[in-house]
């Protein structure tokens, strides 16, 4: 099996989103590096990150990325079963990292950690609130993906491509993951 | 023949859709062309409120020290006035005719997703709706239509009339993505059989690479707007200097966004000329591959010389000469479009139907928009004139010279295949001769008020001799402009019922639209002519002399050599 | 110090540099025996633009007093160089070393577009790091190791655009995007380096001053420190952004061009292509 791209009206919408939303990110992102170290307030205020625990979170979500290809070799292989347990899998996974966020913003927040804080917290907020959000947006779409192969959905090819073009946007939201988390968390706090 | 088995149910289940009528119709239509006509006419419908703004304000500077509108509302309007104007009438009214025409032209039943494509239609009305409610909610947006930190931020606009403008923004935004992307998976996957991409109409090729520039253009609106919102609702400081933020950074953000935005609002009025100047010059356009090439060239260049709006910022001297240097590039691939237009035209035999006109209008006064552009690119020029009427007048040469007329060519042109009624010639070319006097009356002398020293955005100004007169003919200028767009609104309405009926092909087209009839079916076409060229009606009505075979004989000569 | 005195005493004759060209120079000669005219030129220029960054005082300056002519020959490496030395191969010389199996494996290897664009890319972002940077200027031997970094990446990046056989180049919409992304890429460590702070290479702030040329550079050519970094990220954001885009601009036109004189289409009798 190939990746074929461009085979595929979903899949070239999907690709093409993925492309446009990536511009966004990295705007966040630009926005964090550049305003890093000129925020005013807080002493090194990076030191209230936890690469060490988010760190395990993301593992999680890098990890749901594999099972999600897992579930989609298994809809090319027409074993809906494999799919199902696939998909929940990664449903799961993809859940805990919201969890993680959630328990991460929350300790923040103990510690009277708000976006107005500072300028690093603003642009730290931001930046993982809204890839949180489209984690949540994924999550949405794992659930109605599982409805339909409840359904039945998956028999026909042009089905199992836009299965695939979904996934691409799931694989997407774990691959900026990667680079919110090493200049956030690995660089921005070294 | 199998392709024929799998399309019959689609066309049955076309077919009910196209039953439907009424108000319950057009809401729930998800055929191209219904949301193409919803566009377009809401985007008029904004145009007009658009322009009363406009007139609005013209009226508060017809004389000096004018006490018409307050000054906080004069705000509101001018800022309100550019909103509209840029994201609620020029981008849906391009968007429009692209998904009505692309698929036609294409040889396609519908767009890729005709679902999503209602989506984004509906989604850019509402949000307009809600951008405008913001004059119930008693603070309309009142920051200008780039709405700059800090004026912008929570401490100068304290009411929540920039929260919706930022909103609004970005959920028209998530319109005008959605139909992009559907008209990339369009053209991508659904032309007829034969139509390479290099066969593409012009207007289809522009119309895809300015989806390319949405893509990438819009997430730097969002991004801006996101920010902006983050400061005012959640006391963030992106912008706020006192918490180390830099005001300067929006302006970064949002001219990254906006120098590709006044690509995106020309680069589909290009296409609709390059469709319509051939056809009415008997001639096949100049260079095809020349007009399909600059544009990616235009494209591409949109992208890297934002900083050009941000001269007088203060980047210094090294920023500003670079940015300075690629933007005068730009100059290059838009001249190269005008001579191939131009000698397109030359030694055609032209047909002066209200359209062409309208096309010959364009290139005149686009051509002027263009080199007071290139005037910008020269800091020193752009220092002495950045914020007076001088860049008014350069941006509505570009956007109402070009955009606009370019867009009421291609309304005219196209109209008998929407309606299947002409649209009147005479009342067209009133509405053309009016429109060309209101329009350069209007901005031509705002060029010399500019250079004179008057600033933009303000709400009145002090008796000085040489300003009255410029402003009272400018304004005069505005009133004749609205009499033109009356002109043109009882042309649309009278025509629509009353009009000659146009026929399949009025104009002798060459493009794929022309084959089906007009109005087209709900399917589009029964069958879809061969396409073997990028005119592939020409080819059918020239079996003596098709486009296809005058090429392989050129590469049978050149493979000779 | 003047200006002309610095371009003619400026010139570091590296040997390693001068036998290295020559060496190109006698190999293509003896391997490649050019017969078109035109690929002998632009190898030729690749190798005098290499040259030139290498020994003429562009190296000088970039070594010790101008962070931005320093950008100037890494993007002579990255985008003149590679490109000008594959466009001067020849098609019969490519087909016969790529009939080898073993040579024609590690082509089919490095010239994997994806693989290509990350080793250019990282090879590129890697280099301008502070610290990998700042250790190139200190050591001589890290310095070269970097420039053939560039060189070799560069060439693998533009390999599958420039690839002398035209049936294995990419094709336009991949070229496009390959390209695109590519200049993306540049963009944002141009836009790094123009805003980021005077510190990161110290080395141009307070230079060694060897050749004696520090007051020209400062007050006759009035380029300081800040100046300079900030010409240099502008350098890398813009004009070489121009570069990747023209290269885009051409592919497309040629592209466009050639339909002009596609494949003849036959008609067929009685074929109606309706959908």
């Amino acid at each position: 099996m190939a990746l074929n791209l461009f085979s595929n009206k979903s899949k070239i919408l999907m690709s093409a989103f993925v492309g446009s939303d990536a511009v966004f990110f990295a705007f966040l992102i630009t926005s964090f590096v550049f305003y890093h170290g000129s925020s005013k307030g807080r002493p090194n205020p990076w030191r209230d990150l936890d690469p060490a625990t988010t760190g395990m979170y993301s593992v999680a979500l890098w990890a749901s990325s594999g099972t999600m290809w897992l579930s989609e070799q298994a809809l090319r292989r027409k074993n809906p079963r494999r799919v199902r347990r696939w998909l929940e899998l990664t449903f799961v996974l993809g859940a805990l990292f919201i969890l993680g966020q959630c328990l991460e913003f929350k300790g923040l927040f103990s510690k009277s950690i708000y976006p107005r804080t500072d300028l690093f917290a603003t642009t730290f907020f931001t930046t993982t609130g809204f890839h949180g959000l489209h984690v949540l947006i994924g999550l949405v779409m794992l659930l109605i993906l599982r409805g339909l192969i409840a359904g039945g959905f998956g028999r026909e090819d042009y089905q199992i491509e836009g299965y695939e073009a979904a996934a691409y946007y799931w694989h997407f939201v774990d691959i900026v993951w990667v680079a919110i988390f090493f200049i956030l968390y690995i660089w921005g706090t070294r | 023949m199998s392709e024929v088995r799998v399309a019959l149910p689609t066309i049955r289940k076309l077919e009910e859709i196209g039953k439907r009528t009424g108000i319950f119709g057009w809401v729930s239509s998800v055929d191209h062309k219904q949301v193409g006509i919803l566009y377009i006419l809401t985007a008029l419908g904004w145009f007009c409120i658009g322009g009363i703004e406009a007139a609005l304000m013209r009226t508060q500077l017809i004389v000096p020290e004018n006490r018409f509108l307050e000054p906080y509302t004069y705000n509101e309007i001018f800022t309100m006035h550019g909103t509209t104007m840029i994201f609620l009438v020029i981008v849906p009214v391009l968007l429009g005719f692209s998904v009505y025409m692309v698929p036609l032209m294409i040889g396609a039943r519908d767009v890729a997703f005709p679902r999503l494509n209602a989506f984004g239609y509906w989604i850019y009305s509402f949000g307009a709706l809600l951008l405008y409610f913001s004059f119930f909610a008693h603070d309309a947006p009142a920051a200008g239509w780039f709405a700059y930190t800090p004026l912008s931020e929570k401490p100068y606009s304290n009411l929540q009339g920039m929260d919706f403008w930022a909103i609004c923004l970005v959920i028209i935004g998530i319109g005008t993505t959605a139909t992009a992307l559907n008209i990339i998976a369009t053209v991508a996957t659904l032309r007829v059989k034969g139509m390479s991409i290099r066969h593409l109409p012009l207007f289809v090729w522009m119309t895809l690479v300015n989806s390319f520039v949405i893509l990438g253009a819009m997430p730097a609106l969002n991004a801006a707007c996101i920010m902006l919102l983050v400061d005012r609702q959640l006391y963030g400081h992106f912008f706020n200097a006192n918490g180390g933020g830099s005001p300067v950074f929006y302006q970064h953000v949002f001219w990254n966004f906006g120098h590709p935005e006044v690509y995106l609002m020309i680069i589909p009025a290009w296409g609709m000329i390059s469709e319509l100047i051939p056809v009415f010059s008997r001639k096949v356009i100049y260079g095809y591959a020349v007009v399909a090439t600059s544009t990616v060239a235009i494209a591409l260049l949109s992208f890297s010389v934002w900083a050009h709006h941000m001269f007088a910022v203060g980047l210094g001297h090294t920023l500003d000469s670079i940015f300075a240097a690629a933007s005068m590039l730009i100059a290059v691939p838009t001249g190269v479009k005008i001579f191939n237009w131009i000698a397109t035209m030359w030694g055609g035999s032209i047909r002066f139907t209200t359209s062409m006109w309208f096309a010959i209008g364009f290139l005149l006064m686009f051509t002027i928009g263009g080199l007071s552009g290139v005037t910008f690119a020269v800091v020193p020029i752009d220092w002495q004139v950045t914020d007076t009427y001088y860049v008014v007048a350069h941006f509505h040469y570009v956007l109402f010279g070009g955009t606009a007329l370019a867009v009421l060519a291609g309304a005219y042109y196209w109209f008998p295949k929407i309606t299947g009624r002409m649209l009147s010639e005479p009342l067209g070319k009133w509405h053309f001769w009016l429109t060309l006097l209101g329009f350069n009356l209007t901005f031509m002398v705002q060029h010399s008020l500019g250079i004179l020293g008057m600033p933009r955005r303000v709400y009145t100004y002090p008796n000085i001799p040489e300003w009255n007169e410029l402003n009272l003919i400018s304004t005069i200028g505005t009133y004749i402009l609205g009499i033109s767009v009356l002109i043109f609104l009882w042309n649309i309405i009278y025509s629509a019922r009353r009009g000659k009926i146009a026929g399949n092909d009025p104009w002798d087209g060459w493009t794929l639209e022309w084959a089906t009839t007009s109005p087209p079916p709900v399917h589009n076409f029964d069958d879809v002519p061969p396409v073997k060229s990028a005119r592939p009606l020409w080819d059918l009505k020239h079996p003596e002399d098709p486009d296809w075979l005058r090429k392989s004989k050129k590469a049978r000569a050149k493979k000779g050599r | 110090m003047t200006t002309g005195g610095l371009i003619l005493t400026g010139w570091d004759w590296e040997p390693s540099v001068l036998i290295g060209c020559g060496v190109l120079v006698f190999l293509y000669w003896r391997l490649v025996r050019p017969r078109r005219r035109r690929e002998f030129a632009l190898f030729i220029a690749g190798d005098l633009v290499l040259l030139l960054a290498l020994v003429s005082p562009i190296d000088s300056l970039a070594d010790e007093y101008l962070f931005s002519v320093h950008m100037v020959q890494h993007l002579l490496l990255v985008l003149a160089v590679p490109p000008l030395l594959i466009a001067g191969l020849s098609r019969e010389f490519v087909e016969g070393l790529l009939r080898g199996p073993r040579l024609a494996r590690i082509e089919q290897v490095c010239a994997r577009p994806l693989l290509a664009w990350v080793a250019a890319g990282a090879g590129f972002v890697f280099w301008h790091i502070p610290l990998f940077y700042n250790a190139a200027l200190a050591h001589e031997g890290v310095h070269i190791v970097e420039h053939l970094t560039f060189l070799i990446t560069a060439t693998m990046y533009w390999w599958p655009l420039l690839h002398p056989m035209e049936e294995s180049r990419l094709s336009v919409g991949k070229a496009v995007v390959y390209l695109f992304s590519a200049s993306m890429l540049n963009t944002v460590l141009g836009i790094w380096i123009t805003f980021a702070p005077l510190g990161s290479y110290p080395a141009y702030i307070q230079p060694k001053d060897t050749l004696g040329a520090l007051s020209l550079i400062r007050d006759a050519w009035g380029i300081s420190a800040r100046t300079d970094q900030q010409l240099g990220g502008l350098l890398m954001w813009v004009p070489a952004g121009l570069v990747y885009f023209s290269a885009i601009v051409a592919i497309v036109a040629r592209w466009q061009s050639e339909a002009e004189f596609c494949e003849v289409i036959e008609p067929q009798t009685g074929e109606r292509n309706g959908r």
